[in-house]
Parts: C-alpha cells; sequence; structure tokens
C-alpha cells in the first residue's frame, strides 16, 4: 500500500463515522489547545523578563560594591558572603581608574546614592536620589526618556526624574498627545504635561555631617547632623519601567559631578561614625557596563581573583531559569493530562471502529491484504486524528491566548505604553505539538491497529454486514 | 496444479472434536472446473478455507504448483490470495461503503498497484462482467446478481490462475444463477481453474467438468 493510499483510506473511513470522528477530534483539539496555551504562557513569561532585561543591558553589567550579595541564602551562602565583606577592597576613584583602563570595560562610574528631600513648587517628597555619567546619555533606558532630554553635561545642575516620583509629588504627567486622548487619571493627582515640568527648579534638601566631635554630639544630634539645600533644573522624565537599568529604585537622577558635590553625611551606620570611620572619597556602590556578556565574564573573573564583591543580573538569571523550567513544566503536565484524555478516547473511538467494521477486515484479509496493511490502515487513522486535532488545537490554543491578551491588556495594562504579548509560540512549540499530538495519537492507536491485524480472517467473514 | 494429500482439518469445541475435513486427497488440474458438491455442514466451506489459505489445515499437506503452502504464514498465505487466488463468496462480501469500482480496485491497492493503473484495470474487469454503467454506484446500490459480478471481477482484477467460488449463486434468483454461471464458464474457456462449492447437485453438474462430493468432511469422486 502507498502513502497516498493510507491517507485517503484513513480520511475516507473517518469521514464515514463522521460524528464519532468529530467528537474525539474535539478531545484532542481541547488538549493540544490546553497544552499550547499553557506551554506559551510559560515561555512567553520568561522571554517578556529576559527580553526586559536584555534591553536594559542588565546581561552585561555588574554593580561592585562593598556588600556581599547572597543570592542562593542558607547558611553556608551567608557565611560565605560575610567572608567575602572582610576581605573587600575600597571602591574609590583609584579602582574606578583601573577599570577604566580594563578592554573589556564600556563605561564606569560611581553610584552615588543619597537619601534626599524634593521640593517642587510647594509640594514636598522623600527619595533616594542617583548619579549618572554624561556616557550613559545613549544606555537604555535614558535614550529613550518620556519627556525632555538627558543632562548637558558631568557637572550641571540638572535631574532626571521618574514619572512614579512626579506622582509621588501628586503630579500624573502626560505628553501633550496622551492628555489629547483623554486617558484616565487616578484619583488625587494633578494631571500636568510634560513640557511645563520640564525646566521647572526643584530644590533638593539633602542631609549632611556638621561636626564629629563627641561634645557636639552630646549637645545635640542638631549640632551634627544639618539639612544643606540645593536647586536644580529638571531636564528630563523617566518612563514607567519595571526595571530601569542600574539606577533602579532612584527616582531623581543627577550628574555624576553634581551628585559628588552634594552635600551628604559620609557614613554608612552610625557606628562608623562613633568610631569615626566615614567614607571619605570611597562610594557605596561602582557601576560597571562591559562591551558584551563575554567581556562581563572577563570582569567578573577579575573581580573574583581581587576579592571585590559585585552583583551581577546574569548570576540571578540560572536561577531564575530553573524557575522557569519549573513553572513549564507544571504548565505542561496539566496540558498533557488533557490530552492524554483525549488519547483514551482514540483508543475507544479505534476500538469502537474495529468491532463495526470487523467483517471489512475479514474482506481486505480475503483479497490479499496482509496483517501489516491492516495495522497500517488504523494507524493512519489514529495518526490522521491526531494530525487534524493538533492543527485544530493550535488553532485553538492561539486563538484563546489572543484573546486572553486582550483582555489583560485591556483591562491591566492601562498605562502601559506597549503592548505586553503574554504568550510566545515559538516555530518549535507549533511543530513540537504536531508531532506530539501524532505520536500519542499513534500510541493510542497501536492497540487497536494490532487488534485488528491479529483477528482471524473466518471469525471476521462470519459477522453480518 | 493443485494437490491435497492426506488433509484433515479438525475443529475443538469444549470437549469435542469436530472432524470438517478427514483425510482428504485430491488433485485439481489447470483450467479445470471442480464442483464440489455437499450439504449444509458436510465440510465443503472448510475446504474452500483450507484452498484459499484462509485457514489452516490440521495436518497434511496442499501443494500448489508444487509448493507446500500448508505452513505458510498469515503473511505468505495474504501474498498467495493476491498473486495466485481470487475468491467469489455467497454473500458477495463487499464493502457497501465503497463504490463498485472501489470494491474491485481493493486487491490492486494490496499489490501497491499505481492509482491510475489500478483504475484502468478494473475499470476494464466490470466491462467484462458487463458493469460498465453500475461502476460509480456504492455496492449497497447494487441488486444481488450485480453485486455478485463485482465480486467477481474483485476476483479476477488480480489475474489470478485459481477462482474460488464457494455458492456463487446461493443468494440468486435462477436467471440471476444462469448470468453467474455464464460469467464462470467463460472465465472456465479463459483457461481459468475454477473450484466452485456448491450444494446444487443440478447446478454442478451443469458446469461442473468434474464434481467431487463431500459428506462428513469425506472427499469422494
Amino acid at each position: 500500500m502507498t502513502l497516498t493510499d493510507l491517507i485517503i483510506m484513513a480520511r475516507q473511513n473517518l469521514w464515514r463515522t463522521r460524528l464519532r470522528t468529530l467528537l474525539t477530534l474535539i478531545g484532542v483539539i481541547i488538549g493540544i489547545g490546553a497544552l499550547i496555551a499553557m506551554v506559551s504562557f510559560g515561555i512567553g513569561l520568561e522571554k517578556n523578563i529576559t527580553e526586559k532585561f536584555k534591553s536594559n543591558d542588565l546581561f552585561t553589567s555588574l554593580t561592585i560594591s562593598t556588600k556581599a550579595f547572597n543570592f542562593k541564602g542558607g547558611p553556608g551562602n551567608r557565611n560565605k558572603a560575610e567572608k567575602k565583606e572582610a576581605t573587600a577592597v575600597p571602591l574609590n576613584d583609584s579602582l574606578i581608574s583601573v577599570l577604566q583602563k580594563k578592554p573589556e570595560v564600556a563605561i564606569v562610574y560611581p553610584r552615588i546614592n543619597l537619601p534626599v528631600k524634593v521640593v517642587l513648587t510647594k509640594d514636598t517628597a522623600a527619595t533616594n536620589s542617583g548619579s549618572l555619567p554624561m556616557a550613559m546619555a545613549q544606555q537604555p533606558p535614558y535614550n529613550e526618556l518620556y519627556a525632555g532630554s538627558y543632562f548637558s553635561g558631568d557637572s550641571a545642575r540638572e535631574a532626571l526624574v521618574s514619572l512614579n516620583f512626579l506622582r509621588s509629588l501628586g503630579y500624573e504627567v502626560r505628553t501633550k498627545e496622551k492628555i489629547a486622548a483623554n486617558t484616565e487619571v487616578d484619583s488625587g493627582l494633578r494631571l500636568a504635561r510634560a513640557d511645563t515640568i520640564i525646566g521647572k527648579e526643584i530644590i533638593l534638601l539633602s542631609t549632611s555631617l556638621k561636626s564629629t566631635s563627641p561634645l557636639a554630639m552630646m549637645a545635640g544630634i542638631e549640632n551634627v547632623i544639618g539639612e544643606e539645600a540645593t536647586t536644580i533644573k529638571i531636564v528630563g522624565i523617566l518612563k514607567d519601567e519595571q526595571f530601569s537599568g542600574p539606577s533602579l529604585r532612584e527616582e531623581v537622577l543627577l550628574p555624576v559631578g553634581t551628585a559628588k558635590s552634594l552635600p551628604s553625611l559620609g557614613f554608612d551606620r552610625i557606628s562608623d561614625l562613633l568610631e569615626n570611620k566615614t567614607r571619605g572619597n570611597q562610594y557605596a556602590s561602582i557601576y560597571v557596563k562591559t562591551k558584551s556578556m563575554e567581556d562581563l565574564g572577563k570582569i567578573k573573573t577579575y573581580l573574583d581573583a581581587q576579592k571585590i564583591n559585585y552583583f551581577a543580573v546574569d548570576d540571578g538569571l540560572s536561577e531564575m531559569k530553573k524557575a522557569f523550567l519549573i513553572l513549564d513544566s507544571i504548565l505542561g503536565i496539566i496540558g498533557l493530562i488533557s490530552l492524554l484524555v483525549a488519547g483514551f478516547g482514540i483508543v475507544n473511538t479505534m476500538l469502537m471502529s474495529i468491532l463495526e467494521r470487523k467483517r471489512e477486515i475479514g474482506i481486505m484479509k480475503a483479497v490479499g491484504g496482509k496483517n501489516r496493511d491492516i495495522r497500517m490502515i488504523f494507524f493512519f487513522e489514529a495518526g490522521f486524528i491526531g494530525f487534524v486535532g493538533a492543527i485544530g488545537g493550535i488553532t485553538l490554543g492561539y486563538g484563546l491566548t489572543r484573546i486572553a491578551n486582550l483582555i489583560v491588556n485591556k483591562q491591566y495594562i492601562k498605562n502601559a505604553d506597549e503592548y505586553v504579548d503574554l504568550f510566545s509560540f515559538p516555530w518549535w512549540l507549533v511543530g513540537g505539538s504536531v508531532l506530539f499530538s501524532i505520536l500519542i495519537s499513534l500510541l493510542a492507536g497501536l492497540y487497536p491497529a494490532i487488534r485488528a491485524s491479529s483477528i482471524h480472517p473466518i471469525e471476521a467473514l462470519r459477522q453480518e454486514g | 496444479m493443485i494437490e491435497l494429500i492426506a488433509v484433515n482439518k479438525t475443529y475443538t469445541k469444549g470437549e469435542h472434536k469436530i472432524i470438517a475435513s478427514n483425510n482428504i486427497h485430491c488433485r485439481i488440474n489447470k483450467g479445470e472446473f471442480v464442483a464440489i458438491v455437499g450439504k449444509s455442514g458436510s465440510g465443503k466451506s472448510t475446504l474452500l478455507n483450507l484452498l484459499a489459505g484462509l485457514d489452516t489445515a490440521t495436518s497434511g499437506q496442499i501443494l500448489f504448483n508444487g509448493a507446500d503452502i500448508s505452513a505458510f504464514t498469515p503473511n505468505q498465505y495474504a501474498q498467495h490470495r493476491l498473486n495466485n487466488i481470487g475468491i467469489i463468496f455467497q454473500s458477495f462480501n463487499l464493502i457497501f461503503s465503497k463504490t463498485a469500482l472501489e470494491n474491485v480496485m481493493m486487491p490492486l491497492i494490496f499489490a501497491g498497484i499505481p492509482k491510475a493503473e489500478r483504475t484502468k484495470k478494473a475499470r476494464a474487469v466490470l466491462t467484462q462482467v458487463g458493469l460498465e454503467q453500475r461502476m460509480q454506484h456504492k455496492a449497497n446500490e447494487l441488486s444481488g446478481g450485480e453485486a455478485q459480478r463485482v465480486a467477481i471481477a474483485r476476483a479476477l482484477v488480480n489475474e489470478p490462475e485459481v477462482l474460488l467460488a464457494d455458492e456463487p449463486t446461493g443468494n440468486l434468483d435462477s436467471a440471476t444463477t444462469e448470468e453467474i454461471l455464464d460469467i464462470l464458464l467463460s472465465l472456465k474457456a479463459k483457461g481459468k481453474t475454477i473450484i466452485m462449492i456448491t450444494h446444487d447437485r443440478e447446478i454442478a453438474e451443469k458446469v461442473a467438468d468434474r464434481i467431487l462430493t463431500i459428506k462428513d468432511g469425506v472427499l469422494s469422486e
């Protein structure tokens, strides 16, 4: 028998019992639809997160810190982290200049992170200020600001502020186009046009150390710590981002030179102050961006050799990938169960078909059909159900995920600028689903096919037609 | 051409043994029209099944053109039927959901003949049995005589040397019986070896060169 004959015969035989075939097909369609929707959600989630990380260059950057990072947790790791902290080298300009000379390094700068109070006209909010060099102007997310422009120089009295921070000041800032589109504003916020915010001056109130003498301390805290005001101009507004690059959670960003010149306490802990251990020209952390992901590995090796603590997002990536693998597996298993149920449906359908077509099997054997031919006929029918079911299932799964996407984007991601595709359909998922569906169907058809081929022709011919 | 040597076939039903073929010796020559006559339950259909390879003998030898086929595997029997034997059944044994043409093409599908060639062959043989106008009709739309002619066409389409006919006129009226017998005689005239099973001695006498009688599984001239 040729392949074409088998396909035509399978189609004709299934069409003869079309209602039963359709019901069996629905089972396979739901099974494959559930499987593909579940797995595509897992893949989509992983893709969205890793792409976001990649687009923010998080896989080519690391942050050097005086503190050791403990990613995995557990007492063993904690001890290791503490040991590492004890050997940390000073984070100062000389380390920055050593790193700057490395061919793998593209950008390196100190992250000067200060708690500040910000006053905009009559509104005040507390936040953390961060620092950025001019070199970061072309790096995401700073190359695409919501409104305005990057700093004019490393010592300019200018600031970038986040949309979220403006909300904490009481402003819901929108571009002219968005205001025209009459988008909703959360209650309690004043709608403001972005171009009216750009150019406004804010006052940064930072805490400084007046004196470290024990006498001053005994006289009262106001003699030790004071508040100093610096006037800064808003030049740009940052977009709302889930992962906002190196200055995560820093909502007011200043040029690195300006940040250095801001009055600050100069110590991290009160105990440092008591032991007269102020930071001097040391930084709490240094941001390093490498030219490629491979370069990041080389820099990490160098830092490890120097016993310098650092945090790189890609350290957490392998842990994250493991978590995604578990998630994908759980989702896949749920889909697989539906497909297995459909598989039993196929077995049932094929066994029913054998009972009904027993005489036909006898006739085929009487006119020269071999056991193998009979097996192949039933095997192809099962495979045909699997193939058509897979096509239907993929269509159903794709359709459902599009609808889910539409609902989620409309209902829950109102403020996002971009359409978020929660599901991903790589070619291997689509191709794999077809093959998997056919495989399950063939497995389901295996027993009925063997049973059909082993029917004795005389016994089969005795069945009433 | 076909030789049966001490062929026995015994069925066991519980504790009872039924002897369907009892020490059968017989020789059928090429081009001969042999009728095997016997009453219901005499073992004639069992004998036909053994000759067709649809069933296997308990003991003895069945030689086809000198080759012993009694130890064939099911697949070898299938190949033997495909190449050498055409079977015509009393109840036609057509697949009702298929057309006359599709039923006739069935053996050619198993023989792996390409579609164009098998259509041509099936059309030719259906024309030969006078059904050129009914080729595209479903088997369940045909009369008894037409259905049996389709069955004959199906038996002939692979050009086998031997035709085995099991009560080919058993379900037909007298006029149609005459038509079917005429077809069988014309096939005999073309050199086919025909073995016909019947309970009707009159029919056997009308068409057969030789009549064998079977009673309680014992075959005699």
